[in-house]
């Protein structure tokens, strides 16, 4: 979204977006009408943005406690491994836990 | 947690090189290395201590979780704390092994991860954006792909390494079982015995 300037001409309000791959560009206007769009497009950029900068933070929150809890799953699963090794068993094809025969 | 027992705790760095040695150490004892199949006789004695040092990690798991699931009702927090314990209790059974124990509170993390992620999912997916829903398919995938994990290396523990029951014959007729839960009023020792070993 800009305001152009022609010739010495008058401001022009334009809005650029994609279309099948390319960048269009539609003029909206000048004078009061063009203020006011140029105003509901602002709003608008500020509201997506707090929406992505919202969702960024959510990602982090839960990534950081996903990562807690596999730290979690992975001192689980490994001492467990430990255990079973030491106990003698020992894992076929990454599938079950078996004694090796004599 | 107190704060003396703060200072025992790992870094998460310190966590992170811990893991990668308790990985090599496997790797090695896999591949039949003497000195590290000793090494985790040493490893197993200290779960206990090595769980402490990771500080606690289903406490935060579950406080952060608890937090966002209950934020707003006290009742609903204290209540979920009721029921994971309970859970934790249910899951490790009597007399359980540190090993059990560790198990116990990881399925009980699991199920309290994947609960939080569907109730999320089912609340918001009318406004998620197409990457949005990917995100949280691609996590409650994850999510329950953790959780039966937790489930079958608990049952792994129980089945492998738990004390086989024992039977001892003193008497032309008796039988005395050792290891095992009495058996219920109209069972016979025999049949819970049976039971166990299958």
């Amino acid at each position: 979204m800009s305001w152009e300037q022609r010739n010495g001409g008058g401001r022009y309000y334009t809005r650029s977006r994609r279309e099948r791959g390319r960048i269009v560009r539609e003029y909206v206007g000048a004078g009061p009408i063009a203020e006011l769009a140029a105003i509901q497009d602002e709003a608008e950029r500020v509201r997506r943005e707090e929406k992505a900068r919202a969702w960024r933070e959510e990602r982090e929150d839960l990534d950081a406690l996903d990562g807690t809890a596999g730290e979690l799953c992975e001192l689980a699963e490994l001492l467990t491994r430990a255990a079973l090794l030491a106990a003698g068993y020992r894992q076929h094809n990454r599938g079950e836990w078996r004694k090796p025969h004599g | 947690m107190g704060e003396v027992s703060r200072q025992d705790e790992l870094s998460p760095e310190e966590r992170r090189e811990a893991l990668e040695d308790l990985k090599s150490l496997i790797t090695r004892g896999h591949d039949g290395d003497e000195e590290a199949l000793a090494k985790m006789d040493t490893v197993l004695e200290r779960i206990p201590s090595i769980a402490r040092k990771f500080g606690n990690l289903n406490v935060l798991v579950e406080e952060g979780f608890i937090e966002r699931t209950a934020s707003n009702s006290p009742f609903r927090q204290k209540s979920l704390k009721i029921n994971l314990e309970n859970m934790r209790e249910e899951l490790a059974g009597p007399n359980p092994s540190p090993l059990e124990v560790l198990g116990a509170e990881r399925v009980a993390s699991c199920w309290l991860q994947l609960h939080y992620a569907e109730l999320i999912y089912n609340e918001n997916v009318p406004k998620f954006t197409i990457s949005v829903d990917d995100y949280h398919q691609k996590r409650l995938d994850r999510l329950h792909r953790r959780y039966l994990s937790a489930m079958r290396s608990l049952a792994q523990v129980r089945k492998l390494l738990k004390p086989k029951v024992a039977q001892i014959n003193i008497g032309e007729k008796q039988q005395i079982n050792t290891g095992a839960p009495l058996a219920p009023p109209g069972e016979s020792g025999d049949k819970a015995t049976r039971e166990l070993s299958a």
